[in-house]
């Protein structure tokens, strides 16, 4: 009688187990699941604001404007660039991640357009030590920062303007900078009432995600300073 | 030099728009026609004889690629002239043949009529179109195109073990320990590649799944190749690619 209760006992405690484990199994594959699911979400909300018709239609009113101006080279050259963007958001929408060398090839060539509207001075200098071929970084990535530094710091701003991208080597970590002398942004909040800062706060989500999925730390400042704005992104070394 | 040449494209404005280009911008191209369809061209080539053909490949009937076929040898050189399609951007690139983006940058144009004008000069022979036309037409077993040091390669896709890139460069592992160093980035071989089974393991790393012979969980998981190369998976790729390796054994 004795043994016959044991072994139901146990029986019982193995079936518990067991359905503790499938349930806590399930409940993680629902997680990996709806990690994916908002990766996504968030990457086609990246995609989204860089095709924001505001962005796209001023872009295209600036080369207008080249065109009534006679200056037939510079409308050729910005329209060359505004053609690459697209093609670059078209192509990478597909894509979670990029090389830096794209990454910072579509900056380039979306801050040849924004220079035109607002006019401003920039720069992007990457250390001889990285391999921006062979460095992956998320697709999209610093679009949102740039922007930010431009439509709320240079663009009240009166004076000399002026924005500097620097990729570094931090120990085993890539270190970008985003830096601009703009009017800051607790100036920035007065002008603009509206909420400012989405695109970033997205990307701050995105690169959570990714650390949950990944097991690497991203790392994301913003600092204040004197004159302007700095941005600190720093990725993990892929390992 | 002087290079006989003629615009292929059905839309007007697109070739007022490259004929103006090159006025301005290669002066060395002398246009002796424009056709507007797959048909007019194939009259106008037998007629003119150019040496260069601008072929837009996205036209009503007939495309582009579609025109090369009515040509037993293909004794002119093209640059395919093309919108947005990533189907036929691809197969291009594959075979390493020559091509220009619309809008066009004068830039790209000048850069595509100059490798053009060489391979004239030097009578070579336009191997890259026929390479195209092979790919489309046997799909099964393509050869890529591989630019090295002074030419063009021509690999089959499944005898590529793996790729390295560095920096802008990419090394090609080919069986029985081939290897060739190709003025090209790793990120476009992963795009050309990836529909035939190849995967990348690493940041610097792209493996033909096919050529895996062996999987170890040392050092967070490594694959073993068929040419015995031990290649490390990174830990962000590592469900991926093992996904991947399961799918590919199935």
């Amino acid at each position: 009688m004795q043994i016959i209760i044991v072994v139901l006992l146990s029986i019982l405690t193995i079936l518990i187990i067991g359905l503790l484990l499938w349930k806590w199994r399930v409940r993680r594959q629902f997680r990996k699941e709806e990690q994916k699911r908002r990766l996504r979400e968030l990457e086609l909300t990246a995609i989204r604001s860089q095709m924001n018709p505001h962005f796209l239609f001023n872009s295209l009113n600036s080369v207008q404007n080249l065109v009534q101006q006679n200056k037939g080279r510079e409308a050729h050259l910005y329209l060359s660039d505004f053609a690459g963007l697209i093609r670059k958001v078209l192509n990478n929408s597909e894509k979670e991640e990029v090389s830096l060398a794209e990454e910072l090839e579509l900056i380039r060539q979306y801050l040849n357009l924004e220079k035109l509207r607002f006019d401003f001075e920039f720069e992007v200098l990457v250390d001889e030590t990285i391999d921006a071929h062979n460095t992956q970084v998320p697709s999209l990535l610093l679009q949102p920062f740039v922007e930010n530094a431009i439509v709320h710091g240079l663009q009240n701003k009166r004076g000399e303007k002026h924005l500097k991208i620097d990729v570094m080597k931090k120990d085993a970590f890539v270190l970008i900078t985003i830096t601009d002398n703009g009017i800051g942004r607790k100036a920035a909040k007065e002008i603009q009432q509206q909420k400012n800062g989405k695109g970033t706060k997205l990307m701050k989500e995105r690169l959570n995600i990714l650390q949950q999925k990944q097991g690497e730390k991203y790392k994301l400042t913003t600092t204040d300073l004197e004159e302007g704005t700095l941005v600190e992104i720093v990725l993990p070394e892929e390992k | 030099m002087q290079i006989k040449s003629i615009i292929v494209d059905d839309e007007k404005h697109g070739r007022e728009n490259l004929a103006g280009l090159l006025e301005s911008h290669c002066p060395e191209v002398i246009l002796v026609g424009l056709a507007n369809s797959v048909k007019s061209a194939i009259q106008l080539i037998k007629n003119e004889k150019p040496q260069l053909v601008f072929l837009d490949i996205e036209m009503p009937g007939e495309n582009g690629f579609q025109l090369l076929e009515h040509f037993a040898d293909i004794n002119f050189e093209v640059i395919f002239v093309t919108a947005y399609d990533n189907y036929a951007i691809k197969a291009i690139r594959f075979s390493a043949a020559d091509y220009i983006l619309k809008p066009i940058n004068f830039n790209e144009l000048k850069t595509a009529v100059e490798k053009v004008t060489k391979r004239i000069q030097k009578k070579e022979e336009n191997r890259q179109i026929r390479e195209l036309n092979r790919n489309i037409l046997q799909p099964d077993n393509p050869r890529i195109g591989l630019p090295t040091n002074d030419r063009i390669e021509f690999v089959e896709v499944k005898k590529i073990v793996h790729c390295k890139g560095e920096s802008n460069y990419t090394h090609i592992y080919l069986h029985e320990k081939k290897h060739l160093l190709v003025a090209k980035t790793l990120v476009e071989f992963e795009d050309l590649l990836k529909e035939y089974s190849f995967v990348r393991t690493h940041k610097s790393h792209l493996v033909n799944l096919k050529h895996v012979v062996a999987y170890s969980k040392t050092d967070g998981g490594t694959l073993e190749l068929s040419n015995s190369d031990k290649i490390f998976i990174s830990r962000r790729r590592k469900d991926e690619v093992l996904q991947m390796l399961k799918t590919s054994i199935a």
